[in-house]
């Protein structure tokens, strides 16, 4: 197939929960055999609701967890075992931002050094004065200004840490970033500015991203294939337009489904999905979705669906979503159709916005402090 | 630009000279630590005992061994500013040099206590498994004997002597410290900042010393000061038993237990080595207290 830069096979990560004196030892499987293929330089998004194990799937890929089985290949290396200089060389190569940008930056170290640290450690060869030269550069590449490297992060609002944060993931010129919801803890009206410079960045950086995120609306915007996630496990993957043009598998129709209808009274078919989401500590039987899934046949709680592949690059892991969309032709097209409105001109908005910061990095910087 | 790997011949000329760059950045924890006033009062304090420990031999005090049979238990007077003792050595004279052996028992033993408890509870704390394991048991098994105790024992298996005294109570108080240590540091491992560490790819030893250290450093530095007011009064137990600074030597601890006998006839033999003790005690709290929000950066 074409060139991928990240795979990952039958990926699992379980962890151990409870036990002690007397107690019973639970194994919580958080990720449950994941298999996914990132292509160099594209946008690949994870989706799913909390708990969906998405953010464990991307520790693992990072290697930040040891995953309890499978393999991942990054460049067509075999990473899942290696530890040492190999591991320190992958993260240079492989980088991460991280959710929260309050609790992901010592607050005891200036920003000159947080994003100088990469460097220090990657780049051993440039001198003090290059590495500090270097920092100004990553800064103005996020937007920020070189004086800020002297201050700490608590001095900076949630985007403008946000960026630090990347400028650190940047320093070491990763080949691939992983952003673990990198604009869910930010502001909705910083979120567009951050998720616009990364995806600058990505072009301008010749990079491949790995976002994982649970609003639909910034996956759409950014990201050019999708896997959507249930309970640990990829229940569909696709190119992200075919995806939210004709969703196929029942979960990703209830999770189109539940974007909200930014125009009053238009029609619309709303799947609501019943009850909590079962605990991965104890998975339902056969395919896992359907306690939950309003086309549930007697089989689904026995027969354990594999993904096939539906159309062109989409495959979904259901027996029955044939029958499922001869029924209900239209599924997903319109709240699609209707979010895509509403973004764009939001998104329009914000891009014009940032490309006129990006050309003035003063003007970026007293944008984001009065946030 | 961005795209291009930053060697210095691509970066843009202006950037070589541009003086943001070229500033060095101001020392900020003097800076602030200036401005704290309690801080500064502290430090103040604590520098008036050790100049007065240092320059004990130099200043017109009579020594401080010399007995007078003609002045004893005297009250303050032109002679004798802060009064004499049970045989008549001048309390002033004693309080300077006693500063000595009470500083260095304060500060030495702390300074053990702290060399060997933290390191040992980074250990246990972040590295968990067996490590934890043993270094908490002994923890455990130390903890469970009184501090005081656990100091005489380990002063008398020493011998008596001031330095032995200053490692008996430097010994005794680690447990503390590995305690404090340990948990702090098992909460400030389970940090994003932690993690994100791990994913640029740093070094243990620099994760513990970049990451881990600064982070657990305030609440260490309290418990500190704290435990320095301990070991000075510990070091005067010791004296009292005569395991500690040896008569007729002055330690501020052994006058105080030979006052407590004459408590009622010459109060001022209890009450100068006890203000003292408060005011260098208290001159080690708020040097400390200064001393950790000078270190915190989020604090103004």
């Amino acid at each position: 197939m074409t060139d991928l830069i990240l795979k990952a096979d039958g990926l699992k990560k379980h962890f151990q929960v409870g036990g002690g004196f007397m107690a019973e030892t639970k194994t919580v499987r958080a990720v449950d055999g994941v298999s996914i293929e990132v292509r160099r330089g594209e946008t690949f998004a994870i989706v799913g609701e909390s708990g969906c194990g998405k953010s464990t799937l991307a520790r693992l890929l990072m290697r930040l967890l040891e995953p309890t089985e499978g393999a991942i290949e990054f460049d067509g290396r075999d990473i899942a075992g290696i530890r040492g200089r190999d591991l320190r060389e992958l993260r240079r190569d492989m980088q991460f931002v991280f959710q929260d940008p309050f609790s992901s930056l010592n607050p005891r170290m200036s920003v000159g050094k947080l994003v100088g640290e990469p460097i220090e450690t990657h780049r051993p060869e440039l001198s003090r004065t290059q590495r500090r030269q270097e920092v100004a550069r990553l800064l103005r590449t996020v937007g920020l200004r070189p004086e800020h490297a002297d201050r700490y992060p608590h001095e900076f609002s949630g985007g403008q840490r946000q960026r630090i944060g990347i400028a650190r993931a940047l320093a070491s010129n990763p080949r691939l970033v992983i952003g673990d919801e990198p604009v869910s803890a930010l502001d909705v009206s910083v979120q567009a500015q951050v998720v616009n410079l990364l995806h600058d960045l990505k072009s301008k950086l010749d990079m491949t991203l790995v976002i994982i995120a649970h609003d639909l609306a910034v996956i759409r915007h950014m990201s050019d294939r999708v896997a959507v996630m249930y309970l640990g496990q990829v229940v569909e993957s696709g190119p992200t337009d075919e995806i939210f043009a004709a969703p196929r598998h029942p979960y990703t129709l209830a999770l189109l489904s539940a974007i909200p209808e930014p125009v009053h009274g238009r029609e619309r078919t709303r799947i609501a999905l019943s009850g909590e989401t079962p605990s991965p500590a104890s998975p339902p039987s056969g395919c896992r979705f359907h306690t939950r899934c309003p086309f549930a046949r007697e089989d689904c709680a026995t027969r354990v669906p594999e993904l096939r592949v539906a159309a062109n690059e989409t495959r979904v892991a259901c027996h029955y979503w044939e029958e499922i969309a001869a029924t209900r032709p239209k599924a997903g097209l319109t709240p699609a159709a209707a979010r895509s409105e509403g973004a764009q001109r939001r998104f329009a908005l914000y891009e014009a916005a940032t490309l006129r910061q990006t050309d003035r990095p003063e003007t970026a910087s007293n944008a984001g402090a009065t946030t | 630009m961005m795209a291009q790997p930053a060697t210095p011949a691509t970066l843009k000329p202006q950037l070589m000279t541009d003086p943001v760059l070229q500033k060095r950045p101001e020392n900020r924890v003097w800076k602030k630590f200036r401005s704290h006033r309690s801080a500064m009062l502290g430090g103040l304090l604590v520098g008036l005992f050790v100049l007065m420990a240092v320059f004990a031999p130099i200043l017109p005090i009579p020594d401080p061994t010399a007995t007078d049979w003609g002045a004893v238990r005297q009250a303050p007077s032109a002679a004798h500013w802060l009064g004499t003792d049970e045989i008549g050595r001048d309390v002033l004279s004693r309080l300077v040099w006693g500063a000595q052996a009470s500083l260095l028992a304060g500060v030495i033993s702390v300074g053990i206590a702290v060399a060997f408890g933290v390191p040992m509870g980074i250990l246990a704390g972040y590295f968990g498994g067996w490590t934890d394991g043993i270094i908490s048991r002994c923890t455990e098994a130390l903890l469970a004997v009184p501090f005081l105790i656990l100091a005489i024992a380990l002063a008398a298996f020493l011998g008596p002597s001031l330095t032995n005294a200053m490692i008996a109570i430097g010994l005794s108080a680690t447990p503390v410290f590995v305690r404090l240590t340990r948990g702090q540091v098992i909460s400030v491992k389970a940090e994003d900042f932690v993690e994100g560490a791990h994913a640029i790819g740093l070094s243990t030893p620099k994760i513990l010393s970049r990451y881990i250290f600064p982070n657990i450093l305030p609440p260490v530095l309290v418990q500190a000061t704290l435990t320095i007011a301990t070991a000075i009064i510990a070091e005067a137990s010791l004296s009292f038993l005569g395991l500690g600074q040896q008569p007729p030597a002055p330690s501020w601890g052994s006058m105080l237990n030979t006052a407590k006998n004459f408590l009622s006839q010459a109060p001022w033999m209890a009450m100068w080595p006890g203000i003292a003790i408060f005011l260098v005690v208290l001159g080690f709290n708020l040097l400390g207290d200064g001393l950790r929000d000078a270190l915190d950066p989020r604090e103004h």
